[in-house]
């Protein structure tokens, strides 16, 4: 698929599916960066974000969804992303239309049992005041829905957004609110990826990951980019650890190393 | 296919003519995922919304009749009921002296001749081909065509629909255990023997099993009586607690997952004499985590062998009523793998009756999306590896399922009603080994 094929599909069905669009040797050094944080003894995220509340007391931590580390990008030395983040800049701004700034990344790894994400947008999880950006996810082996690869209503990001959610349940977590979502109401995009293939799509586009139920685990590695006409918006997500940092209401710009 | 088979008017002629060619497209078709079908794709492009709805005159038939593509498929369609070839030139005669007797007709009241000649080119295209379709697949799938304008739910299916929106089942609701004595007492009046399992774990989960009604084969069909919370209740357009119907849908919490669905259901095995046998599997914790069905359903499920798993519901486009087919077989780990030829069969006489209500069919090799949540579907995780599942019914992507002013479109019931007699009697005629 060409850029203005990707760009128009992105546009119009919030998701594109850019097949071995990452090279062996970026993947292998994802890779390389999963086993060095584990080796490294990381801190992985402990707990679901819930950027409008607090956590109810029930629930148990995200590890239970997933082991998750939050932005290695900002990592110095082995463990970090950047230079895989750098090297997709390009693509990112592509299908962005725009230099895009690097707001966070993720490193994911599902193992057999862990439960499903439900149907959820990302930009509510953001402090960031307008959903124009794309996320690039890129899974490091094989992934099928029994592996809980990420699938999408494709067409969703149309509804703009919508209440965030509880990652446990899928209800929204601010009580009363109408999520107003039908993830049957829209054609289902659930590609099965290769390693290297990476699926672009918008901060609006509902996607859901299945539990997995494959023996062993699965790791892939998101990044989002932003656009840098973004600012920076604490009410969009108020407990997000970044609130403590940026000034809200500033254009959005990449943070340092941490 | 009474209007195939039996000629009755120039309207039914036109009809049947209508009627032969749709069914044919879609008994020959391709059955691929992502590609919608209708089969008045095949026509110009100023026939084809006429030919939708099944209203071109005589003289653009005989033309459509003419040419080599149309051919080709009513020929494809009788070969697979198992006919021969139709003679074109004698169709092309007949057309032609059913077009002149038609307007001798109107200049000169020539009655007989009128009569006699359309009467000839009903016999040519609809009425072998009539016949062999219904003996395949039923009267529904050729029968008239329905305007979607006068396709609505029977008082029997509201009168459910109305029942069942006033039991509050939603999560904190006090309706549960009413809903399942209500739904466990229509069931047996329909003669089901019911079973309502888990009372000490939860809320009950449903089994209500019927012998077959002159079919062989087995269909297990699921659903779910509970429902979302109300939410902001002011904010509904219509009260979400009872049910409304305004401008050809159907209001209420509920009233698209599952009750809507569950009430066509209820009306048409009400309606429909002859059924395959039948298992039902009704939950009340879909909402909340279907803790009772994941705990039982897979020991309700591990021994059945239906010719048919049928999921709660299924979905049309709400911009133009396209029919959504969810076929697929069972691979492992839930995987989805392509219908097997007896379901792919079975696709084929749906989009063909699709037609009838003039909307195309699209085939996705999927089950329904409701499986990507917490927990998953208790149904979808307990199916077993090469079973053939279907999810088809009343839901439109207009419903705004778990949101405010959750609604139905009501033209699907009919047609839901149809499509469960296509399949009854397809389960019957697969389960039998006919071919």
């Amino acid at each position: 698929m060409n850029t203005e094929q990707a760009r128009q599909d992105l546009s119009e069905r919030g998701v594109t599916l850019l097949k071995g669009a990452v090279p062996p040797l970026l993947i292998d050094a994802l890779r390389e960066a999963v086993a060095a944080n584990r080796a490294a003894g990381r801190p992985k995220s402990r707990q679901v974000l819930y950027t409008h509340g607090k956590a109810p007391a029930d629930r148990p931590p995200l590890t239970a969804l997933m082991d998750q580390w939050l932005s290695p990008f900002l990592y110095e030395g082995p463990g970090s992303t950047r230079a895989v983040a750098d090297a997709l800049r390009p693509q990112a701004a592509a299908l962005l239309g725009e230099p895009g700034v690097l707001f966070q990344d993720l490193l994911l790894i599902k193992r057999e049992g862990h439960k499903a994400f439900p149907w959820h947008q990302d930009f509510g999880y953001w402090p960031v005041d307008r959903p124009m950006g794309v996320v690039l996810w890129v899974p490091l082996q094989p992934s099928d829905g029994a592996s809980g690869a990420l699938r999408f209503a494709a067409g969703s990001h149309r509804l703009g957004p919508r209440p965030v959610v509880d990652l446990h349940d899928g209800n929204p977590q601010q009580v009363g609110a109408d999520l107003a979502f039908d993830p049957d109401a829209w054609p289902s995009f659930a590609p099965t990826y290769e390693a290297g293939d990476v699926v672009a799509f918008t901060p609006t586009t509902f996607h859901a990951s299945p539990a997995m139920r494959r023996p062993g685990e699965r790791a892939a590695w998101s990044c989002i980019f932003l656009s840098p006409r973004a600012r920076w918006s604490h009410a969009n997500a108020p407990n997000h650890p970044l609130c403590k940092i940026v000034a809200d209401g500033a254009p959005v710009t990449e943070l340092p190393h941490a | 296919m009474n209007r195939i088979q039996m000629y009755a008017s120039s309207t039914h002629l036109k009809h049947g003519l209508h009627r032969a060619i749709a069914v044919a497209h879609a008994l020959t078709s391709p059955v691929e995922p992502g590609e919608s079908v209708a089969w008045w794709s095949m026509l110009d492009a100023d026939e084809q919304e006429r030919g939708r709805l099944h209203a071109l005159p005589l003289d653009a038939l005989a033309q459509i009749y003419g040419r080599d593509g149309a051919r080709a498929v009513l020929d494809a369609g009788r070969v697979a009921v198992g006919l021969p070839a139709l003679d074109h030139e004698a169709v092309q005669t007949a057309f032609k002296v059913a077009i002149i007797s038609g307007k001798a007709h109107r200049a000169h009241m020539g009655r007989d001749v009128y009569g006699s000649s359309n009467k000839g080119l009903w016999d040519l295209v609809c009425g072998d081909f009539g016949r062999a379709v219904a003996d395949r697949y039923g009267l529904t799938l050729g029968d008239d065509p329905v305007p979607q304008h006068e396709s609505a739910p029977s008082d029997t299916a509201l009168d459910a629909l109305r029942t069942l929106t006033a039991f509050n089942t939603s999560p904190h609701g006090d309706g549960h255990d009413a809903c399942v004595e209500w739904l466990a007492s229509r069931l047996l009046a329909l003669g089901f023997r019911v079973e309502a399992l888990g009372h000490d774990r939860g809320r009950p989960l449903v089994v209500a099993h019927r012998e077959a009604r002159g079919l062989d084969g087995h269909v297990v069909m699921y659903g779910h009586y509970d429902v979302t919370p109300f939410g902001r209740e002011q904010k509904w357009t219509h009260p979400p607690r009872e049910l409304t119907v305004a401008e050809g849908r159907l209001f209420a919490r509920g009233v698209a997952d599952n009750k809507g669905p569950l009430a066509c259901r209820l009306a048409a095995l009400a309606a429909l004499e002859s059924t395959p046998a039948l298992t039902w599997l009704l939950q009340g914790e879909e909402e909340t985590g279907s803790a009772v069905a994941h705990a039982l359903l897979p020991d309700v499920m591990r021994d059945l062998r239906p010719t048919l798993w049928l999921d709660e519901t299924g979905y049309h486009d709400h911009e133009d009523g396209t029919l959504r087919l969810l076929g697929r077989t069972v691979g492992r780990h839930d995987t989805s793998l392509p219908p097997d030829p007896a379901l792919t069969d079975l696709l084929r006489a749906l989009r063909g009756l699709a037609s009838r209500w003039g909307v195309a069919a699209r085939h996705e090799c999927r089950g329904l999306n409701k499986n990507v949540v917490e927990g998953g579907c208790p149904f979808n995780h307990a199916l077993p590896e090469d079973a053939r599942y279907l999810a088809v019914g009343v839901n439109d992507s207009g419903a705004r399922i778990h949101g405010l002013n959750e609604s139905l479109p009501g033209w699907t019931f009919p047609l839901h009603t149809a499509e469960l007699d296509v399949i009854f009697r397809w389960a019957g005629r697969t389960a039998g080994g006919a071919s």
